[in-house]
Protein backbone atom coordinates (compact mmCIF):
# COMPACT_ATOMS: atom_id res chain seq x y z
CA UNK A 1 0.00 0.00 0.00
CA UNK A 2 3.02 2.27 1.26
CA UNK A 3 4.09 1.86 -2.46
CA UNK A 4 1.13 2.85 -4.52
CA UNK A 5 0.97 5.49 -2.52
CA UNK A 6 4.54 6.85 -3.54
CA UNK A 7 4.09 6.09 -6.73
CA UNK A 8 0.91 8.29 -6.64
CA UNK A 9 2.69 10.57 -4.96
CA UNK A 10 5.39 10.15 -8.07
CA UNK A 11 2.59 10.98 -10.62
CA UNK A 12 0.77 14.05 -8.49
CA UNK A 13 4.27 15.70 -8.13
CA UNK A 14 5.27 15.01 -11.35
CA UNK A 15 1.98 16.20 -13.51
CA UNK A 16 1.85 19.46 -10.87
CA UNK A 17 5.73 20.54 -12.04
CA UNK A 18 4.89 19.37 -15.74
CA UNK A 19 1.63 22.06 -15.46
CA UNK A 20 3.44 24.73 -13.75
CA UNK A 21 6.91 24.10 -16.22
CA UNK A 22 5.03 24.39 -19.45
CA UNK A 23 2.28 26.55 -17.77
CA UNK A 24 5.56 29.07 -17.29
CA UNK A 25 7.36 28.80 -20.92
CA UNK A 26 4.61 30.97 -22.75
CA UNK A 27 4.21 33.38 -20.37
CA UNK A 28 8.18 34.21 -19.54
CA UNK A 29 8.44 34.41 -23.39
CA UNK A 30 5.55 36.91 -24.12
CA UNK A 31 4.76 38.85 -21.10
CA UNK A 32 3.02 41.28 -23.31
CA UNK A 33 -0.15 38.50 -23.87
CA UNK A 34 0.26 37.48 -20.12
CA UNK A 35 0.03 41.49 -18.71
CA UNK A 36 -3.21 41.30 -21.56
CA UNK A 37 -4.55 38.22 -19.80
CA UNK A 38 -4.79 39.24 -16.42
CA UNK A 39 -5.73 42.74 -16.58
CA UNK A 40 -8.61 41.64 -18.07
CA UNK A 41 -9.37 39.72 -14.90
CA UNK A 42 -10.07 43.29 -13.93
CA UNK A 43 -9.19 42.44 -9.78
CA UNK A 44 -5.67 43.54 -9.27
CA UNK A 45 -3.60 47.33 -9.95
CA UNK A 46 -2.02 47.80 -12.87
CA UNK A 47 1.38 47.93 -11.68
CA UNK A 48 0.86 45.03 -9.31
CA UNK A 49 -0.13 43.12 -12.91
CA UNK A 50 2.70 44.16 -14.45
CA UNK A 51 5.25 43.22 -12.06
CA UNK A 52 3.15 39.34 -11.86
CA UNK A 53 3.51 39.07 -15.39
CA UNK A 54 7.39 39.62 -15.00
CA UNK A 55 7.68 37.78 -11.77
CA UNK A 56 4.92 35.20 -11.39
CA UNK A 57 6.34 32.99 -14.09
CA UNK A 58 9.41 32.49 -13.11
CA UNK A 59 8.04 31.46 -9.82
CA UNK A 60 5.90 28.87 -11.41
CA UNK A 61 9.16 27.71 -13.32
CA UNK A 62 11.53 27.18 -10.69
CA UNK A 63 8.67 25.70 -8.19
CA UNK A 64 7.87 22.96 -10.76
CA UNK A 65 11.99 22.31 -11.13
CA UNK A 66 12.08 21.86 -7.03
CA UNK A 67 9.28 19.71 -7.29
CA UNK A 68 10.08 17.17 -9.26
CA UNK A 69 13.67 17.25 -8.21
CA UNK A 70 12.07 17.56 -4.81
CA UNK A 71 9.94 14.32 -5.25
CA UNK A 72 12.97 12.53 -6.02
CA UNK A 73 15.23 14.21 -2.65
CA UNK A 74 12.41 12.77 -0.80
CA UNK A 75 12.77 9.41 -1.94
CA UNK A 76 16.11 9.28 -2.05
CA UNK A 77 16.53 10.44 1.85
CA UNK A 78 13.55 11.79 3.03
CA UNK A 79 14.13 15.19 2.29
CA UNK A 80 11.36 17.51 3.24
CA UNK A 81 12.52 20.38 0.63
CA UNK A 82 9.91 19.06 -1.54
CA UNK A 83 7.49 21.04 1.20
CA UNK A 84 8.97 24.43 -0.04
CA UNK A 85 7.85 24.26 -3.74
CA UNK A 86 4.78 22.63 -3.02
CA UNK A 87 3.70 25.36 -0.09
CA UNK A 88 4.59 28.26 -2.78
CA UNK A 89 1.93 26.18 -5.23
CA UNK A 90 -0.66 25.44 -2.55
CA UNK A 91 -0.53 29.46 -2.42
CA UNK A 92 -0.67 30.24 -5.39
CA UNK A 93 -3.19 27.50 -6.50
CA UNK A 94 -5.75 29.38 -3.91
CA UNK A 95 -5.25 32.85 -5.23
CA UNK A 96 -5.75 31.36 -9.01
CA UNK A 97 -9.11 29.91 -7.57
CA UNK A 98 -9.89 32.91 -6.13
CA UNK A 99 -9.30 35.17 -8.66
CA UNK A 100 -11.10 32.99 -11.39
CA UNK A 101 -13.95 32.40 -9.23
CA UNK A 102 -14.58 35.76 -9.48
CA UNK A 103 -14.60 36.15 -13.27
CA UNK A 104 -16.68 33.03 -13.04
CA UNK A 105 -18.95 34.59 -10.68
CA UNK A 106 -18.43 38.05 -12.81
CA UNK A 107 -19.59 36.22 -15.75
CA UNK A 108 -16.59 37.74 -17.76
CA UNK A 109 -16.20 35.88 -21.12
CA UNK A 110 -12.37 35.73 -20.76
CA UNK A 111 -9.36 33.87 -21.93
CA UNK A 112 -7.85 32.86 -18.63
CA UNK A 113 -4.35 33.41 -19.68
CA UNK A 114 -3.06 30.02 -17.98
CA UNK A 115 -0.86 29.39 -20.58
CA UNK A 116 -1.20 25.77 -21.09
CA UNK A 117 -3.64 25.80 -23.99
CA UNK A 118 -3.47 27.27 -27.58
CA UNK A 119 -6.97 27.78 -27.40
CA UNK A 120 -8.80 29.60 -25.30
CA UNK A 121 -9.83 28.16 -21.91
CA UNK A 122 -12.62 29.84 -20.04
CA UNK A 123 -12.03 30.45 -16.03
CA UNK A 124 -14.54 28.06 -15.10
CA UNK A 125 -12.73 24.90 -17.20
CA UNK A 126 -9.40 26.29 -15.82
CA UNK A 127 -11.41 27.13 -12.13
CA UNK A 128 -11.85 23.06 -12.44
CA UNK A 129 -8.67 21.98 -13.33
CA UNK A 130 -6.77 24.24 -10.34
CA UNK A 131 -9.37 22.61 -7.80
CA UNK A 132 -7.89 18.93 -8.81
CA UNK A 133 -4.33 20.52 -9.12
CA UNK A 134 -4.65 22.06 -5.12
CA UNK A 135 -6.15 18.80 -3.88
CA UNK A 136 -2.46 17.31 -5.57
CA UNK A 137 -0.72 19.56 -3.56
CA UNK A 138 -2.49 19.27 -0.65
CA UNK A 139 -2.13 15.45 -0.79
CA UNK A 140 1.80 16.35 -1.47
CA UNK A 141 1.92 17.84 1.94
CA UNK A 142 0.39 15.44 4.17
CA UNK A 143 2.19 12.39 2.38
CA UNK A 144 3.84 11.73 5.51
CA UNK A 145 0.20 11.73 7.50
CA UNK A 146 -1.02 9.75 5.16
CA UNK A 147 1.65 7.10 5.36
CA UNK A 148 1.82 6.58 8.58
CA UNK A 149 -2.00 6.04 8.41
CA UNK A 150 -1.22 2.47 6.33
CA UNK A 151 0.65 1.15 9.23
CA UNK B 1 16.49 38.81 11.10
CA UNK B 2 14.59 35.72 12.48
CA UNK B 3 11.89 35.78 9.98
CA UNK B 4 14.72 36.07 7.14
CA UNK B 5 16.40 33.07 8.04
CA UNK B 6 13.25 30.88 8.91
CA UNK B 7 11.88 31.94 5.65
CA UNK B 8 15.11 31.57 3.45
CA UNK B 9 14.68 29.20 0.92
CA UNK B 10 11.42 30.87 0.22
CA UNK B 11 13.23 34.54 0.02
CA UNK B 12 15.59 32.56 -2.09
CA UNK B 13 13.16 31.91 -4.76
CA UNK B 14 11.47 35.03 -5.04
CA UNK B 15 14.50 36.60 -5.17
CA UNK B 16 16.07 34.37 -7.91
CA UNK B 17 12.15 35.36 -9.73
CA UNK B 18 12.40 38.59 -9.49
CA UNK B 19 15.63 39.00 -10.63
CA UNK B 20 15.06 37.16 -13.35
CA UNK B 21 11.95 38.85 -14.03
CA UNK B 22 13.87 41.88 -14.22
CA UNK B 23 16.36 40.21 -16.67
CA UNK B 24 13.88 39.28 -18.99
CA UNK B 25 12.20 42.90 -18.78
CA UNK B 26 15.41 44.26 -19.47
CA UNK B 27 15.55 42.21 -22.87
CA UNK B 28 12.05 43.15 -23.72
CA UNK B 29 12.02 44.56 -27.32
CA UNK B 30 8.57 46.33 -26.87
CA UNK B 31 8.00 48.57 -24.01
CA UNK B 32 6.61 46.95 -20.82
CA UNK B 33 5.78 50.07 -18.84
CA UNK B 34 6.02 49.10 -14.90
CA UNK B 35 4.34 51.24 -12.98
CA UNK B 36 2.11 53.15 -15.07
CA UNK B 37 -0.65 52.49 -17.35
CA UNK B 38 -2.52 54.66 -19.82
CA UNK B 39 -5.94 54.99 -19.13
CA UNK B 40 -7.32 56.32 -22.58
CA UNK B 41 -10.92 55.80 -23.89
CA UNK B 42 -10.54 55.86 -27.94
CA UNK B 43 -12.76 56.31 -29.90
CA UNK B 44 -12.41 57.09 -33.83
CA UNK B 45 -10.41 60.00 -33.47
CA UNK B 46 -8.03 60.67 -30.54
CA UNK B 47 -7.28 64.47 -29.57
CA UNK B 48 -3.43 65.85 -29.26
CA UNK B 49 -3.15 65.77 -25.75
CA UNK B 50 -4.17 61.85 -25.66
CA UNK B 51 -1.97 61.17 -28.31
CA UNK B 52 0.85 63.37 -26.93
CA UNK B 53 0.24 60.53 -23.51
CA UNK B 54 0.42 57.49 -26.06
CA UNK B 55 3.60 58.51 -27.81
CA UNK B 56 5.62 59.05 -24.61
CA UNK B 57 4.14 55.53 -23.48
CA UNK B 58 5.28 53.86 -25.91
CA UNK B 59 2.94 50.74 -25.79
CA UNK B 60 0.53 51.55 -28.58
CA UNK B 61 1.18 51.10 -32.74
CA UNK B 62 1.34 54.20 -34.50
CA UNK B 63 1.02 54.15 -38.67
CA UNK B 64 2.02 57.41 -40.11
CA UNK B 65 0.14 57.20 -42.90
CA UNK B 66 2.28 60.56 -45.19
CA UNK B 67 4.02 59.35 -48.15
CA UNK B 68 7.45 57.07 -47.41
CA UNK B 69 9.61 60.53 -48.55
CA UNK B 70 8.00 62.30 -46.05
CA UNK B 71 8.39 59.64 -43.14
CA UNK B 72 12.07 59.33 -43.81
CA UNK B 73 12.08 63.29 -43.50
CA UNK B 74 10.37 62.81 -40.05
CA UNK B 75 7.95 60.81 -37.84
CA UNK B 76 6.52 61.34 -34.58
CA UNK B 77 7.27 58.81 -31.90
CA UNK B 78 7.93 55.51 -32.85
CA UNK B 79 5.96 55.66 -35.37
CA UNK B 80 5.72 52.75 -38.48
CA UNK B 81 5.22 54.43 -42.20
CA UNK B 82 2.21 52.86 -44.68
CA UNK B 83 2.47 54.52 -47.89
CA UNK B 84 -1.12 53.94 -49.54
CA UNK B 85 0.09 54.29 -52.44
CA UNK B 86 3.28 52.08 -52.03
CA UNK B 87 0.64 49.27 -50.34
CA UNK B 88 -1.67 49.55 -53.71
CA UNK B 89 1.39 48.81 -55.17
CA UNK B 90 1.93 45.48 -52.68
CA UNK B 91 5.20 47.34 -52.09
CA UNK B 92 6.73 44.68 -49.80
CA UNK B 93 8.15 46.57 -46.95
CA UNK B 94 4.68 48.32 -46.49
CA UNK B 95 3.16 44.79 -46.63
CA UNK B 96 5.79 43.89 -43.92
CA UNK B 97 5.23 46.81 -42.01
CA UNK B 98 1.42 45.76 -41.29
CA UNK B 99 2.51 42.40 -40.73
CA UNK B 100 5.30 43.30 -38.02
CA UNK B 101 2.19 45.23 -36.21
CA UNK B 102 -0.07 42.02 -36.04
CA UNK B 103 2.64 40.13 -34.85
CA UNK B 104 3.59 42.35 -32.61
CA UNK B 105 0.56 43.79 -30.65
CA UNK B 106 -1.54 40.29 -31.03
CA UNK B 107 -4.25 41.05 -33.40
CA UNK B 108 -4.35 37.66 -34.61
CA UNK B 109 -7.19 36.62 -32.57
CA UNK B 110 -10.15 38.12 -34.52
CA UNK B 111 -13.11 35.75 -36.26
CA UNK B 112 -14.89 36.27 -39.11
CA UNK B 113 -18.83 36.23 -38.15
CA UNK B 114 -20.75 35.34 -41.33
CA UNK B 115 -24.23 36.05 -41.18
CA UNK B 116 -25.39 33.97 -44.57
CA UNK B 117 -29.28 35.41 -44.23
CA UNK B 118 -27.71 38.42 -44.67
CA UNK B 119 -24.64 38.08 -46.69
CA UNK B 120 -22.76 39.94 -43.99
CA UNK B 121 -19.60 39.25 -41.71
CA UNK B 122 -18.19 41.24 -39.19
CA UNK B 123 -14.87 41.09 -37.69
CA UNK B 124 -14.62 40.30 -33.98
CA UNK B 125 -12.70 40.67 -31.77
CA UNK B 126 -13.64 37.52 -29.71
CA UNK B 127 -11.62 38.85 -26.13
CA UNK B 128 -12.02 42.21 -26.95
CA UNK B 129 -7.78 42.60 -26.23
CA UNK B 130 -6.78 44.52 -29.63
CA UNK B 131 -5.11 47.30 -29.08
CA UNK B 132 -5.91 50.26 -30.80
CA UNK B 133 -3.70 51.21 -33.86
CA UNK B 134 -3.52 55.44 -34.12
CA UNK B 135 -2.87 56.54 -37.46
CA UNK B 136 -1.96 60.03 -38.49
CA UNK B 137 -1.41 61.66 -41.61
CA UNK B 138 -0.71 65.59 -42.60
CA UNK B 139 -3.59 67.37 -41.61
CA UNK B 140 -7.20 67.17 -40.27
CA UNK B 141 -7.78 68.06 -44.50
CA UNK B 142 -5.69 64.92 -45.16
CA UNK B 143 -8.16 61.66 -46.15
CA UNK B 144 -4.67 59.28 -46.11
CA UNK B 145 -5.33 57.71 -42.60
CA UNK B 146 -9.11 57.08 -43.58
CA UNK B 147 -8.31 55.64 -47.07
CA UNK B 148 -5.27 53.50 -45.58
CA UNK B 149 -8.06 52.19 -42.53
CA UNK B 150 -10.47 51.37 -44.98
CA UNK B 151 -7.75 49.43 -47.13
CA UNK B 152 -6.74 47.20 -43.59
CA UNK B 153 -9.90 46.12 -42.69
CA UNK B 154 -10.70 45.47 -46.28
CA UNK B 155 -12.09 41.47 -46.82
CA UNK B 156 -12.12 41.32 -50.59
CA UNK B 157 -10.08 39.78 -52.02
CA UNK B 158 -7.73 42.13 -53.34
CA UNK B 159 -6.73 43.60 -49.79
CA UNK B 160 -8.48 41.10 -48.15
CA UNK B 161 -4.94 39.87 -46.33
CA UNK B 162 -5.14 42.15 -43.51
CA UNK B 163 -9.14 42.16 -43.21
CA UNK B 164 -9.33 39.26 -40.54
CA UNK B 165 -6.82 40.82 -38.44
CA UNK B 166 -8.70 44.63 -37.78
CA UNK B 167 -11.69 45.75 -37.44
CA UNK B 168 -13.03 48.91 -37.27
CA UNK B 169 -12.72 49.59 -33.53
CA UNK B 170 -8.96 48.64 -33.69
CA UNK B 171 -8.19 52.29 -35.36
CA UNK B 172 -8.35 55.77 -33.73
CA UNK B 173 -7.49 58.92 -36.07
CA UNK B 174 -5.16 61.35 -34.85
CA UNK B 175 -6.59 64.32 -36.82
CA UNK B 176 -4.29 67.07 -36.10
CA UNK B 177 -1.62 64.92 -37.99
CA UNK B 178 2.05 65.64 -38.68
CA UNK B 179 1.54 69.45 -38.81
CA UNK B 180 0.06 69.99 -36.15
CA UNK B 181 2.58 67.98 -33.93
CA UNK B 182 5.37 69.67 -35.59
CA UNK B 183 4.29 72.97 -35.09
CA UNK B 184 3.90 72.40 -31.37
CA UNK B 185 6.76 69.63 -30.30
CA UNK B 186 9.51 70.13 -33.08
CA UNK B 187 9.88 73.81 -32.73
Amino acid sequence: MRNIFKLILLIFAGYLGWIFISASLDKIVDPHQFLKSINNYEITPYWVNSLAALVLPWVELICGFLLVAGIFLYFKNGSDLIDIPNNLIILMLIWFIFILSVAVYRGLDIDCGCGISENKTTPLERLIEDIYLLMFSIIIKFRQRIINSFT
Amino acid sequence: MSFIKKYKYYNFIVILSLTLGMIRWSMLERSFPLFSKIELKFDEFINLDDFKIVVEDNTYPIIDARDYSSYQDGYIGNAINVDIDLLYELDEDMLNNIQNIINDYGYSDNVIKIDDSQEVYEIVDTNEDNQKVIVYCWSPTCDRAEDLISVLIDTSEYFGQFGKYFSKNDFSIYKGGWDEWDSIYNR
